[in-house]
């Protein structure tokens, strides 16, 4: 089955290198998605369906924490999961965004194997 | 900077570089900066809040850039745009950065971190970075790096 992805990322090499990492991982992607903040991914998830959200914490205008509470308000937490990929590592901050509903956190730099196995868990756990 | 953050900071910054763009970087006595000019230089500034907050800078002439975008992505450095040097340096900023915290002050705190901004610096601005007590240097791949550290508050242990 092939996944729509959207990553939401305000780096475009973060973004690229996201991208090459879900092909080194061995991903099925349908449609790629991109946006540059959280107000961006929140048009994106209006305007197409989107099986899996990739997002980042730290961008401009929306942050990824903003966008995780704006799509709990409109109810799409429960049908689109969310994993945040970001360089911070307080583990405080990963059991906050998890109460928010965000199934999984990578932390950077990643390798394509953590990106896969974090996905798979995601993606297995919601077709089980 | 005491000698113990500095080592920390340029310990997680070499790491970092390895990790995310395949470079090699040690830190080196200011007077072991091969004497070169280069035709500009980048400078990446990212801030952090928290229990603790300051700012790491981060300098490196732009054309090495190029390179560790090239490295990151892993294509020529010729297909590397200088908007693709710029997000090199800011997301090794950033993941130095979030590394770095965690190295001094654990899991545990929260950190705010800003969206990392970049200058750009002529060879007047390198030196005078250069020549700050703040930074301290690196050679990374035969070319120089600054990294500075200001911060306010204590951090734990330290």
């Amino acid at each position: 089955m092939a996944y729509n992805i959207l990553i939401v990322d305000d780096s475009a090499i973060v973004r690229a290198v996201i991208k090459k990492t879900l092909t080194l991982a061995g991903i099925d992607v349908g449609e790629l998605l991109e946006a540059g903040n959280g107000k961006e991914g929140l048009a994106a998830l209006e305007e197409n369906w989107v099986d899996l959200v990739l997002a980042d914490i730290n961008m401009p205008e929306m942050n990824g924490i903003e966008m995780v509470e704006q799509m709990s308000e409109n109810g799409l937490m429960e049908t689109t999961p969310v994993i945040i990929i970001s360089t911070e590592g307080s583990q405080t901050r990963v059991e906050e965004l998890k109460a928010k509903g965000v199934r999984a956190y990578i932390r950077k730099p990643f390798t394509p194997e953590l990106v896969k196995e974090v996905i798979d868990q995601v993606l297995g756990a919601d077709n089980e | 900077m005491s000698e113990n953050q500095r080592e920390t900071l340029s310990e997680v910054f070499c790491q970092v570089l390895e990790q995310v763009a395949f470079a090699f970087g040690e830190l080196v006595p200011k007077s072991d900066l091969p004497p070169i000019n280069h035709a500009d230089y980048l400078l990446c500034r990212i801030g952090f809040e928290g229990p603790f907050s300051g700012e790491i800078e981060i300098a490196t002439p732009s054309e090495y850039c190029r390179d560790l975008a090239a490295n990151t992505l892993g294509v020529e450095p010729e297909e590397a745009t200088s908007e693709m040097a710029a997000d090199a340096l800011k997301e090794i900023a950033n993941v130095t950065c979030g590394q770095w915290l965690t190295a001094i002050a654990g899991e545990q705190p929260i950190f705010d971190l800003t969206v990392p901004e970049i200058e750009y610096m002529d060879q007047a601005e390198w030196e005078q970075f250069r020549d700050s007590q703040s930074s301290i240097a690196l050679i990374v791949d035969e070319f120089p790096a600054l990294i500075s550290m200001s911060m306010e508050g204590e951090i734990p242990g330290d």
